[in-house]
């Protein structure tokens, strides 16, 4: 046990070294003449401004991704729920809901929610929340079909014994599978966050002032795509590591309690 | 046909049950009353678990009626109430929850399906696990006890929904044979407490002791049915002679 411990440690340092070592000799490489480390470089103003300018676009990436990823969990709840039902109508509506919404490419609703549904629905709808709906939508076909594929693999015997103890169907999916399914299923939950904080991107077509369009709109005023993106790349690097990690460390904990 | 309710605790009156063609139940007709015992036997395939399994309705039976207490189990919420307030259920592969440590197991019903407050459901619990000779386990998760051990948890986590009829699908054939003991010891227990019950079951030193009646299942069907005094010396059916015969030479 503690020998594997020991071999994950090394191994995580190894690849995190490799990944500095990219990421260091890049400027030092043969083309460094026609790097521009200046735009961000953290030691004078115009830098610190940039970098700043930069990071501040953190702060948005990740509400709208937690956002996204809180309600879509929910709705793929829902949604998966009637999937289960041998009955024929929910079961239909679970699968024309999926099919439909898996079909759409996120960028393309992204569009849709934030220019059409506003005429569609008469309403006025904030970047924010365009974004945080398409994404949602976009990933609740996919939580559906984690939730119900995670919910089949519980054993028939546990429903058994929820109705041998007299629980309703509310209390059985409440107490006794869910807990168990959202535990098998949670290394599918992690990447289909991860998938979210990715996607968050593709929100900049529409103005959301996220880490990605900051980027962009840095590179218009500085003409230095490189180095930006490379800070970009890096922040989307280093906030995904830290989100897995966590998932990792959920997962080991619930792992531990049984 | 003249149907007409029993006074009896348990009725089930030509029980029939299809699972596509195949035929589990054939007509089986049965009256149990409070504090009696049954074991059944049979080989499997027989429709023994069947039975068991459509009296608390996890198998819906297609036709004939089946009475607890009075009240018909099979569509009506009375029927499905009159279950829920008399009947417990043992599993051949315990079905404990692997999520929730063994007290956790034992209160999940009494509070939710019964409303108890959780103190009162953890007295009852204590009392249980006191009764299946594992107290000191509450605190655990089931994977962290032995097969005997599951099955008597899942025993008591039956007992604390008070039912008037115990149910035992095959509570000793998942174990191996050192716990076995340990586990029919809390049956024959329960039994001489006056526990109605009904047992499937292979092990037949526990059925002689334990049984007021046996029973014996063939294609779905009740080939034989007596007390275990003449059902083990003079089996009436060829059929019972040699599935006995073959089970009692070892």
């Amino acid at each position: 046990m503690q020998d594997m411990k020991q071999n994950i440690l090394t191994d995580r340092r190894r690849v995190l070294t490799f990944i500095l070592a990219i990421f260091v000799s890049l400027p030092l490489g043969g083309c460094a003449q026609s790097w521009g480390w200046y735009v961000v470089n953290p030691t004078t103003p115009a830098g610190q401004q940039n970098l700043k300018f930069l990071i501040n676009g953190l702060y948005s990436t990740i509400t709208l991704s937690l956002t996204a990823i809180i309600i879509s969990v929910v709705v793929g709840l829902l949604i998966a729920l009637p999937g289960l039902s041998s009955k024929r109508t929910p079961h239909a509506i679970n699968r024309v809901y999926v099919e439909i919404i898996r079909a759409i490419p996120i960028l393309v609703l992204i569009l849709w929610v934030y220019y059409g549904l506003p005429q569609v629905a008469g309403i006025s709808i904030t970047v924010f929340w365009a974004g945080v709906l398409a994404l949602a939508i976009s990933d609740s076909a996919f939580q559906a079909e984690i939730f119900r594929a995670g919910i089949q693999s519980i054993s028939r015997g546990q429903y058994e014994a929820a109705a041998s103890i007299s629980l309703n169907y509310r209390d059985t999916m409440r107490f006794v599978i869910l807990p168990q399914a959202i535990k098998r299923i949670l290394p599918a939950l992690g990447n289909q966050l991860v998938y979210m904080l990715k996607m968050s991107s593709l929100v900049s077509v529409i103005g959301m002032q996220e880490l990605t369009r900051r980027a962009n709109e840095l590179v218009v005023t500085e003409y230095r795509p490189l180095e930006i993106y490379t800070i970009l790349v890096l922040e989307y690097l280093v906030v995904i590591l830290i989100v897995s990690a966590g998932v990792r460390r959920l997962e080991q904990r619930l792992n531990a309690a049984e | 046909m003249a149907l007409k309710q029993s006074k009896e605790f348990l009725s089930l009156q030509n029980v029939s049950k299809y699972f596509d063609d195949f035929c589990a139940l054939d007509g089986v007709s049965l009256e149990v009353a409070l504090g009696q015992k049954l074991v059944i036997c049979g080989p499997s395939g027989s429709g023994k678990s069947t039975l068991i399994r459509c009296v608390n309705q996890l198998e819906k039976h297609q036709s004939g009626h089946i009475y607890i207490n009075g009240v018909e189990v099979g569509d009506g919420t009375a029927g499905a109430a009159a279950i829920r307030k008399n009947v417990g259920m043992v599993f051949q592969q315990f079905n404990l929850f692997p999520h929730l440590t063994v007290l956790e197991n034992l209160t999940l019903g009494p509070t939710r399906g019964r409303g108890l407050l959780i103190s009162e459901a953890e007295d009852l619990a204590m009392h249980y696990l006191d009764r299946v000779h594992i107290p000191e386990q509450s605190q655990k998760y089931p994977s962290q006890l032995s097969g005997g051990q599951q099955q008597r948890v899942a025993i008591a986590r039956a007992l604390c929904m008070k039912p008037k009829l115990m149910l035992f699908d095959e509570p000793t054939s998942a174990l191996d044979p050192e716990m076995i003991a340990e586990v029919l010891e809390v049956i024959t227990e329960l039994a001489d407490a006056g526990m109605t019950m009904i047992c499937v079951t292979h092990e037949m030193g526990f059925a002689r002791e334990v049984a007021d009646i046996m029973l014996f299942m063939d294609n779905g069907k009740i080939v034989e049915m007596a007390p275990p005094k003449s059902f083990f010396s003079r089996p009436k059916s060829d059929r019972c002679r040699l599935f006995l015969s073959q089970i009692l030479r070892h």
